[in-house]
């Protein structure tokens, strides 16, 4: 009997969702043949080869996407060095003191609720279009994350050696640098990898708000509806991503 | 001359039915070997951790020289800390460095901030830390991670460490428990050496009566966190052992 009323209970709010979203089922059907058409027209023969994209303009997007990366690698790397303190500062095992674990745990959580894209769109308007934009999105965003992560990884480490310096009278910081570093950086280095492989993909988007890179052409491409276009940028993006997976995953199993 | 005097050392953890330390009291010379005797759960381990200060006693004074350590603020306690050694168990080596860099951690507080972090030291510590190393024969492994060495080759990575810290007093706490026999024998010959040769006062628990006897100057016993036995090593005798082993009522009753 509960289960069922727990049923009927979910479908309810299923079914509010669904008006809240609008979702409109008829009209997903209605325009299905268009957006075969669409999809159709991205692909050679390019709309019985009118406007297929030419060599300078293959050109242009590649250099695009090159950008979207140098958006990522520099967002992540900012935030990866933004990251050290506060990982300290934010994890359990090294940091008693309430009064400053959790001030920074929720300032680090702030920065990670407020998405990337959120921020670009922001520094769009504070210091105007282009990549450096989407740079400090990124880097804002991932600082958040990445400090978290960073003091998950010191939390698992052993102390140990750590203590054994400040009982012979080393100093926190320098114990730290010293006996707790050499063990964390393996896992740092993967968590950045992994972490800018995510920023990758998702600096895509970025172009979309005016923070530069391929995603400017594929949303230039999708108002103009050139297909043709569409297609190149997407087929673009697809290798890029896999290259870029492939790299980040090498280099993750050298570490081991 | 004591150069470590304990008065009435207290430690209670949270939610702990008895205390781990209970007012417990000795002095220690300078250049002296004490065993620290006791089962499991005595409280040896509590006791090294409140000389140390790694962790805070209840009540009572640590005083070394004519130092209360319980009276320092962590700057100065930091300082003093330098003048006592600590050998662990575990080793405690810091496992992806190499054995020479783990004996130059004893320098970390004598260099300026960026030497420590970049792990980059003046020729000379380098000479003093191989010299240590040579002491305890580990010379020719100082290149070596120190995490690939065996349990007694780590142990004297750690005495080397301690030698090169040029501290007053080493703590060795159990450092043999984790060792095969033979190389039992090696270590605490090694910190019989430092004792006799460099005046350096060493406190070590120990789980082996045998070992005590034939090693140390003094025993000390812990039974249930209290000190109920403080004699020289010949004075060690039958009633004392009781004192620290035998259970039940008929001991308790004992005068």
């Amino acid at each position: 009997m509960r289960r069922w009323l727990a049923a009927i209970g979910f479908l309810l709010l299923l079914i509010g969702a669904a008006r809240l979203a609008q979702v409109d089922v008829g009209r997903l059907v209605q325009n299905a043949p268009r957006i075969g058409l669409w999809v159709g027209r991205m692909f050679p023969p390019y709309d019985n080869f009118r406007n297929p994209p030419t060599s300078t303009e293959i050109g242009g997007y590649l250099q695009n996407a090159l950008t979207t990366v140098a958006i990522a690698t520099v967002g992540t790397t900012v935030a990866a060095v933004l990251s050290f303190v506060p990982s300290v500062l934010a994890a359990r095992t090294l940091t008693q003191s309430k009064a400053i674990f959790y001030p920074v745990r929720w300032f680090l959580n702030l920065l990670r609720g407020i998405d990337s894209f959120i921020f670009a769109l922001f520094f769009v308007a504070a210091v105007g279009l282009g990549p450096f934009a989407g740079v400090l999105g990124v880097a804002f965003h991932t600082w958040g994350s990445m400090a978290k992560l960073y003091a998950e990884n010191l939390e698992n480490l052993d102390l140990t050696p750590m203590l054994a310096l400040e009982a012979a009278g080393v100093s926190r910081p320098r114990a730290l640098l010293y006996a707790l570093l050499p063990d964390a950086l393996p896992s740092f280095v993967s968590t950045t990898l992994f972490v800018w492989e995510l920023n990758v993909r998702l600096s895509v988007a970025l172009g979309v708000v005016g923070a530069g890179g391929i995603g400017q052409d594929i949303k230039n491409a999708i108002d103009l509806l050139n297909f043709p276009h569409l297609g190149m940028l997407l087929l673009i993006v697809l290798v890029m991503i896999t290259v870029i997976d492939q790299i980040s995953t090498r280099l993750r199993q050298g570490l081991r | 001359m004591p150069i470590l005097h304990v008065h009435e050392l207290t430690k209670t953890y949270p939610n702990a039915a008895r205390p781990a330390l209970d007012r417990v009291t000795f002095s220690v010379d300078a250049g002296s070997f004490t065993a620290i005797l006791g089962r499991s759960g005595s409280g040896k381990t509590t006791l090294f951790r409140c000389l140390n200060l790694l962790v805070r006693p209840t009540s009572g004074q640590v005083m070394i020289g004519d130092q209360d350590w319980l009276t320092l603020d962590s700057h100065a306690l930091c300082q003093a800390r330098r003048q006592m050694a600590t050998i662990f168990q575990q080793f405690n080596l810091i496992n992806r460095l190499t054995v020479l860099e783990n004996v130059l951690a004893s320098q970390l507080s004598n260099v300026p901030f960026w030497r420590a972090a970049l792990r980059r030291f003046p020729s000379g510590y380098h000479e003093w830390a191989l010299h240590c190393l040579d002491r305890v024969g580990l010379h020719d492994l100082a290149d070596r991670p120190a995490g690939q060495l065996s349990g007694g080759q780590q142990q004297r990575v750690a005495i080397a460490r301690a030698l090169a810290q040029r501290s007053r007093i080493i703590l060795a706490d159990e450092p043999i428990a984790s060792l095969d026999p033979e190389t039992a024998t090696l270590i605490l010959e090694e910190l019989r050496g430092i004792a006799r040769e460099d005046g350096i006062t060493i406190l070590c628990s120990l789980h082996q009566e045998a070992f005590a006897m034939h090693y140390a100057d003094r025993i000390i016993g812990l039974r249930a966190g209290r000190l109920v036995v403080d004699v020289v090593v010949s004075e060690f005798s039958a009633m004392q052992r009781d004192k620290l082993y035998v259970t039940g009522e008929h001991h308790e009753a004992a005068p």
